[in-house]
């Protein structure tokens, strides 16, 4: 039987969402109350997996999946008792992942099955990895391959609540990973700067030169995640930035309330910072250390306008 | 692509990318290097070594961001208009409020244009932001 290219709209690589949705799934095993953002970006990752189980004609494999993903909904849409879902998800995991390998085989043959994100930006390391790639296919039949929490297409809907528009990439403007690490470099420096700032703001109010030097490493901030439209540092930064502006004009004292409200700020933005961090070493297929922790940054732009 | 192919360089704009973040200037020269007719030629990151480059790689414009440590864009534009009054400057901005005291402040002192800092990430306006830099440096050139 022919397998034809696989073309997955985000270009994920098969062998890494696997690796992502058992990485999923043994989470939620684990856990005796697994968190709902868990449960459903597992639910995402198998109907991924679908998708590309089905069109290389993977059809056991998608028979185990879809049991998995009626099990994953109903913990979603809480129709069973817990404990009962949990049960069954472990029964499942076994069939799904001896499919799986099995029909593996028949992918090993060609790597033209497997399409590697990167190789459209760097054609030299696509043919590496693809090459690499067949080897851990056939090195994968007995351990289950580990992943700490990873993180899926689910990654878009984050996106959208967290403010960065496509950030993924679209065919015109491809996900740029040169300038989203150099935004990640250029900002994480700004971070130390800034939290020693607020303390020694805090230590002498009256200082001027203090207060203005915060606002242009805010602004700096700011100006990067511009280039690259992450909304969320940009609004919230913006934020910050004109609540510093209060202080400036002297509508208002500097307290320790105010001073623990910036450090406050700089937190979210180095957390807005480590899920960006987290998506590029996805998209970029490096190792995944974080989760992506959500930010309510508008809650806290908020408190900071608000004032 | 192959040498023949290429532009004639004498036939390019010659642009000069003056700005302390990194960030910025490599996303400037993204945008700039998508017309064929537009060559970076170098980049700086504040006024003074902007100044100092200048006689050596001969832009025609540069362009210069207004927050700057050491020389900022106000202080630039002053030394330009004595020293280097034929290089066109374009004062890219990142302030929100379109108009003021200091953008007002470039102008008088010769500024080509003053314009926000162009987008990169594809939304309504990043085409936009992109394609007016290009247009205006064009300008500057006398080649719009």
């Amino acid at each position: 039987m022919e397998i034809t290219n696989i073309r997955n709209r985000t270009g994920f690589r098969n062998q890494r969402i696997h690796a992502i949705l058992e990485g999923f799934l043994d989470k939620i095993e684990r856990s005796l109350r697994p968190h709902p953002e868990v449960v459903e970006m597992a639910s995402y990752a198998v109907d991924r997996f679908m998708e590309i189980a089905y069109e290389a004609d993977a059809l056991d494999t998608c028979l185990q999946l879809s049991r998995i993903s009626v099990t994953l909904n109903d913990m979603v849409m809480e129709q069973r008792p817990l404990a009962d879902c949990l049960l069954e998800l472990q029964s499942f995991r076994q069939p799904f992942h001896q499919a799986w390998i099995e029909e593996c085989d028949r992918f090993d043959a060609s790597a033209d099955t497997i399409v590697d994100y990167s190789s459209r930006m760097n054609p030299q390391a696509g043919e590496a990895s693809a090459a690499g790639l067949t080897d851990s296919v056939s090195q994968n039949d007995s351990a289950v391959p580990q992943s700490s929490f990873p993180v899926t297409d689910a990654i878009a809907e984050d996106s959208a609540a967290s403010g960065s528009f496509d950030y993924l990439g679209t065919e015109e403007h491809p996900f740029d990973e040169e300038l989203t690490a150099i935004f990640l470099t250029e900002t994480e420096e700004q971070f130390p700067t800034a939290e020693r700032l607020i303390l020694e703001i805090e230590n002498q109010p009256e200082n001027a030169n203090l207060l203005h030097e915060l606002f242009r490493v805010m602004h700096t901030i700011k100006g990067n995640a511009g280039f690259l439209g992450l909304r969320a540092i940009i609004h919230l930064t913006h934020a910050m930035e004109q609540y510093l502006d209060s202080f400036r004009n002297q509508e208002s004292e500097i307290t320790t309330i105010s001073t623990n409200l910036m450090l406050e700020g700089v937190d979210a933005q180095k957390t807005l910072c480590a899920n960006l961090c987290c998506r590029y070493n996805f998209l970029t297929n490096t190792r995944v250390t974080e989760a992506i922790e959500p930010v309510d940054w508008e809650g806290l732009s908020n408190r900071f306008i608000g004032t | 692509m192959p040498k023949y192919l290429e532009k004639e360089e004498s036939t390019m704009i010659r642009v000069l990318i003056v700005d302390d973040s990194l960030l910025a200037r490599k996303a400037i020269e993204r945008v700039l290097q998508t017309d064929k007719e537009i060559d970076v030629v170098g980049t700086a990151v504040n006024g003074r070594e902007a100044l100092d480059k200048i006689s050596e790689l001969k832009p025609s414009v540069i362009t210069c961001d207004m927050e700057m440590p050491v020389m900022d864009g106000v202080q630039t534009l002053m030394h330009m208009r004595k020293e280097f009054p034929h290089v066109k400057v374009i004062v890219l901005s990142s302030l929100t409020q379109p108009d003021s005291i200091k953008e007002r402040l470039c102008r008088n002192l010769g500024a080509f244009v003053v314009m926000a800092k162009p987008k990169m990430h594809s939304d309504m306006n990043a085409a936009g932001d992109a394609n007016e830099l290009i247009r205006n440096i064009r300008r500057s050139a006398g080649t719009a």
